[in-house]
């Protein structure tokens, strides 16, 4: 069985590598993305994604666009958020987010979130 | 490793090592605690430094300041940090650019593990001797649980203790993040204060040795730091005889049975300008002529201006200071806290065999000597001088010229077993000096006061002034005048 894909979404360069990092060492298939023009990339790209992860920080409206792509090809996504606010947690949901997850994100929460997702 | 007294691992700094009875215990782990500024990162580069004199591996691991920092402020403290090895692992500059920083994640979950892989690769590279961290209490933010972070500094510090390291860490603490845990955990506990005054040096906690307690004196100065002990009063050595020392003057060795004994303290007090410097110098130029050598601590007077008041009455200091049998060391307001200074006397009796002491006066120790403990540092002092069988001499300055007798302002004749008295008399409308003993420990002495005139000659002291009444009032009646003129009326 190959490795589930999943798409990893952040404008912040460092932020990307370590969730791209850590899916990669625990034996998934990250596609990282750190623009727009990235995730319509992949998006175009791929279409066996099983996962998303999406670090909203930094990008403006746009993304929401791409949630509801995403949501709409009915692959599960996690927002992940600096602050856990009602407007955040509203807006996340409604574009068909799992959960919003604040940062700083937990190595082992954040793994065993993905296994319960990925049905393993 | 090369080891020091005892076996121990030398420290590099003067004075330390005493403090420590010899050095550190090897292969154990002390704190080093303070405030910024205290000299914590200086105290650690000496032990370095000292190991790599010793052809010892040294290890710097700095959370703190950068390579480049901390070569810099070393060269500065005319320190070199050649042969040592540094492992930064300092949040450089490079960490502040936006590449490095993140928030995914807490820094625990993403540092820890590769900073302790690092030290423990770069230990096993070094296999080193000494171990310096400056400062362990960084881990503590790297690491999400308190617990974590105690089982980490123990398994580092096992993990050198296994090397055969004997290692030093500073930690930085604050009332929300205080350090406890180390100071349990630690095997000793060095800590540095500094007020605005001056710096100390305190041994919290030594495992396996004992150590010199007090608050110490630190120096910190070109070329680094200096620690003066708090001077312990010794148990007296053996083997030296208890001589006197005589003043020269036949009339003040009558009054005290022979002069002055070796071992004892004497306390001159009297008014100013009654002639207590002038005599102590008298004492210690007939030391000088037996061959024995006298240092005088001057607190109060201008050394030039000592000297040609002293030629003008015919006692010739500067010819003793050439000849080597007499050193006059003034002591600036504020130089010295009470254990520098000890130590400066320490050094004058041990390295150069000096047997005289002369402190003048008590009044200027109290002023010019930094931080509030005259008494106590002043009892360690004689206790010494008595230990090592020097003959002291201390004035004292009261401030009465005439008047109700009153031994000392300043409540210390308890610290003498000898005490002189000076005083002015005025006899027949005339003001004169007198000179009297008040007390005396080691031998018996003459009761009875006697004048005491300072001229171009010398030092001049007449005869027992047995026939004077109410000496002590400051205002003498003769006996025999009282007597005739109640025969005349």
């Amino acid at each position: 069985m190959s490795a589930k894909a999943i798409l990893v979404v952040a404008k912040h360069g460092k932020n990307l590598h370590l969730l791209t990092d850590f899916l990669d060492d625990q034996g998934y298939d990250p596609w990282p993305a750190s623009s727009i023009k990235e995730v319509d990339k992949t998006l175009r790209e791929t279409d066996t994604l099983d996962m998303a992860l999406i670090d909203v920080t930094g990008f403006g409206d746009s993304i929401w666009d791409r949630c509801e792509r995403i949501r709409k090809g009915g692959v599960p996504f996690f927002i992940i958020s600096p602050r856990k606010t009602g407007k955040a947690e509203e807006k996340s949901l409604s574009k068909g987010a799992r959960d919003v997850l604040t940062k700083p994100l937990e190595k082992k929460r954040l793994l065993k979130l993905v296994e319960i997702i990925l049905g393993e | 490793m090369a080891e020091g007294r005892n076996g121990r691992v030398t420290t590099g700094i003067e004075g330390l090592d005493e403090v420590l009875t010899g050095g550190f215990v090897p292969h154990r782990t002390y704190l080093i605690r303070g405030a910024a500024g205290t000299g914590k990162t200086i105290l650690g580069l000496h032990f370095l430094i000292e190991g790599v004199k010793n052809d010892e591996s040294c290890l710097f691991i700095t959370f703190s300041e950068t390579e480049e920092q901390i070569n810099q402020n070393t060269e500065a403290l005319g320190l070199d940090t050649e042969g040592i090895e540094i492992l930064d692992l300092s949040p450089g500059s490079e960490k502040f650019t936006e590449e490095e920083t993140y928030d995914v994640f807490h820094a625990s979950e993403v540092e820890q593990e590769p900073i302790v892989e690092e030290i423990k690769n770069r230990i096993d590279g070094v296999d080193p001797d000494r171990v310096f961290i400056d400062a362990i209490t960084i881990l503590r933010h790297l690491t999400s649980e308190q617990y974590q972070f105690r089982e980490q500094f123990l398994s580092l510090s096992k993990y050198l203790g296994k090397q055969g390291a004997t290692v030093l860490f500073t930690s930085e603490t604050s009332l929300q993040n205080p350090d406890t845990d180390l100071q349990f955990m630690a095997d000793g506990i060095i800590e540095l204060n500094r007020s605005d005054r001056s710096r100390t040096l305190t041994v919290n906690k030594f495992r396996g040795s004992n150590y010199q307690e007090g608050k110490h004196s630190l120096e910190i100065n070109c070329g680094g730091l200096k620690v003066s002990p708090w001077l312990v009063p010794e148990k007296a050595e053996e083997g030296f005889s208890k001589e006197s020392l005589a003043s020269g003057i036949p009339e003040v060795d009558e009054m005290l049975h022979g002069g002055l004994e070796t071992g004892t303290v004497t306390l001159f007090t009297g008014p100013s300008g009654v002639g207590k410097t002038s005599l102590a110098l008298q004492f210690a130029k007939e030391a000088a002529g037996r061959g024995d050598r006298t240092a005088v601590y001057n607190f109060d007077e201008d050394t030039d201006l000592l000297n040609s008041r002293s030629e003008a009455i015919n006692i010739p200091i500067s010819k003793m200071v050439e000849g080597g049998n007499l050193v006059i060391n003034e002591v600036k307001p504020l130089e010295f806290t009470a254990n520098q200074f000890a130590q400066r006397v320490r050094r004058e009796v041990e390295k150069e065999g000096t047997k005289i002491v002369v402190l003048d006066s008590v009044n200027g120790y109290d002023l010019g000597i930094k931080g509030k403990q005259l008494q106590k540092s002043l009892y360690n002092l004689t206790q010494y001088f008595r230990a090592k069988g020097i003959t002291a001499i201390l004035t004292n300055e009261v401030s009465k010229i005439t008047g109700e007798f009153q031994a000392s302002d300043m409540d210390i004749t308890v610290i003498a077993d000898n005490v002189v008295f000076f005083r002015y008399l005025e006899i027949e409308g005339k003001l004169k000096k007198a000179i009297g003993v008040l007390k005396k420990r080691v031998s018996d002495f003459e009761r009875s006061l006697r004048e005491f005139e300072i001229t171009e000659h010398g030092l001049k002291v007449g005869a027992p002034m047995e026939d004077l009444r109410g000496i002590l009032s400051g205002q003498p009646d003769w006996e025999r005048n009282s007597d005739s003129e109640k025969k005349e009326t």
